[in-house]
């Protein structure tokens, strides 16, 4: 079984025990690997900062968030530096990412949605 | 009496609000820039710093002993309260026109901007008095940057504008509150002190219009 998700997304780990729930994907031996996940979470952090620049300026000092975040499956532990309000959003992204591979044409569907979803809340109101 | 960071906790949350889809660290960003361009734009923020003069040099650095950075020289007064003619071509640097010929104390006048901030919590640094004072005007400042970026969840270029207006409006009545001392229906003026007598009530502010 996947690691109980707090809910506060605070680690690498959160992201990915939560991000299995939305891919149904709880039960081992699970369809997504954490590498996989993991590196999904990557590039979907780096959309963000494409999207949000204003996410990665830390604790706003005296620089960008340069390089930006990258984590490896042995760094389920490390917090991710997101603010809380747009986690949420970092998490569907990280589930678009993961459903893009997959070829059902209803798991297209279902990625298009958290896709959508994700840059609606980072760039608009409406989600 | 409220802390600034007490008033800056509020002046944040504020925008929070404001902002629905903002970032922290975002807000901090534009705060700083707004605060910037309200002291620049105002020459609120003013320090007399002590400058020693020394016989036969015309050039002296001058260092604000609070936080902030010069960007304007507003004059020099020697001892006597008498101004003398001074520039600052390089910042930081006061240029004396007459060569001095003997040692002495002058004050000079120096108008500044916020320093980047380098603190962990990335607030600036400023005088306690200006949120409890002008909050809503950097307020407004604050909004219109925020609200003109765009492709956010926040962008909004016509309340960006009206908080825009509102914001420069403001800055005009705080320039001239800064020409009148902060003081009512007065001027600023000033008898020359070389030729004051004993009756001269120059530079007492009575807020009350002579005739």
């Amino acid at each position: 079984m996947a690691a109980a998700a707090t809910g506060t997304l605070d680690l690498v780990q959160d992201y990915i025990t939560d991000a299995r729930t939305l891919l149904l994907d709880t039960v081992q031996a699970y369809r997504y690997s954490d590498a996989e996940l993991v590196i999904a979470l990557n590039v979907t952090i780096a959309d963000a900062r494409r999207l949000r620049a204003d996410l990665f300026l830390g604790d706003g000092t005296n620089t960008n968030m340069t390089p930006l975040p990258y984590f490896s499956i042995s760094e389920m532990l490390e917090e991710v530096p997101i603010e809380p309000q747009f986690r949420l959003a970092i998490l569907y992204g990280l589930v678009a990412h993961a459903l893009t591979r997959d070829q059902e044409d209803v798991q297209d569907a279902r990625a298009k949605v958290f896709r959508d979803t994700f840059r609606m809340m980072l760039v608009s109101t409406e989600a | 009496m409220a802390s600034l960071k007490h008033d800056l906790d509020r002046l944040i949350n504020s925008a929070r609000i404001k902002l629905p889809g903002s970032t922290d660290a975002g807000i901090k960003q534009e705060l700083w820039d707004t605060l910037h361009e309200f002291f620049y734009e105002t020459a609120m923020w003013q320090e007399d710093i002590t400058v020693n003069i020394v016989a036969n040099v015309t050039t002296y650095s001058l260092v604000p002993e609070e936080p902030g950075e010069i960007f304007m020289l507003i004059g020099a007064v020697n001892s006597l309260g008498d101004g003398q003619p001074v520039m600052m071509q390089t910042i930081g640097t006061m240029t004396v026109r007459d060569t001095p010929s003997a040692a002495t104390t002058w004050t000079a006048t120096v108008a500044k901007v916020p320093g980047v901030a380098l603190s962990r919590d990335a607030f600036p640094e400023i005088p306690d008095w200006v949120l409890p004072v002008y909050g809503p005007v950097i307020q407004d400042g604050l909004l219109g940057r925020m609200m003109h970026q765009i492709k956010k969840p926040y962008s909004d270029p016509r309340q960006g504008s009206y908080h825009t207006a509102r914001f420069r409006s403001a800055l005009v009545n705080a320039r001239s509150a800064v020409m009148h001392r902060n003081t009512y229906d007065t001027n600023s003026w000033r008898f020359p002190q070389g030729f004051r007598t004993s009756g001269q009530r120059g530079g007492i502010s009575t807020g009350i219009r002579a005739f």
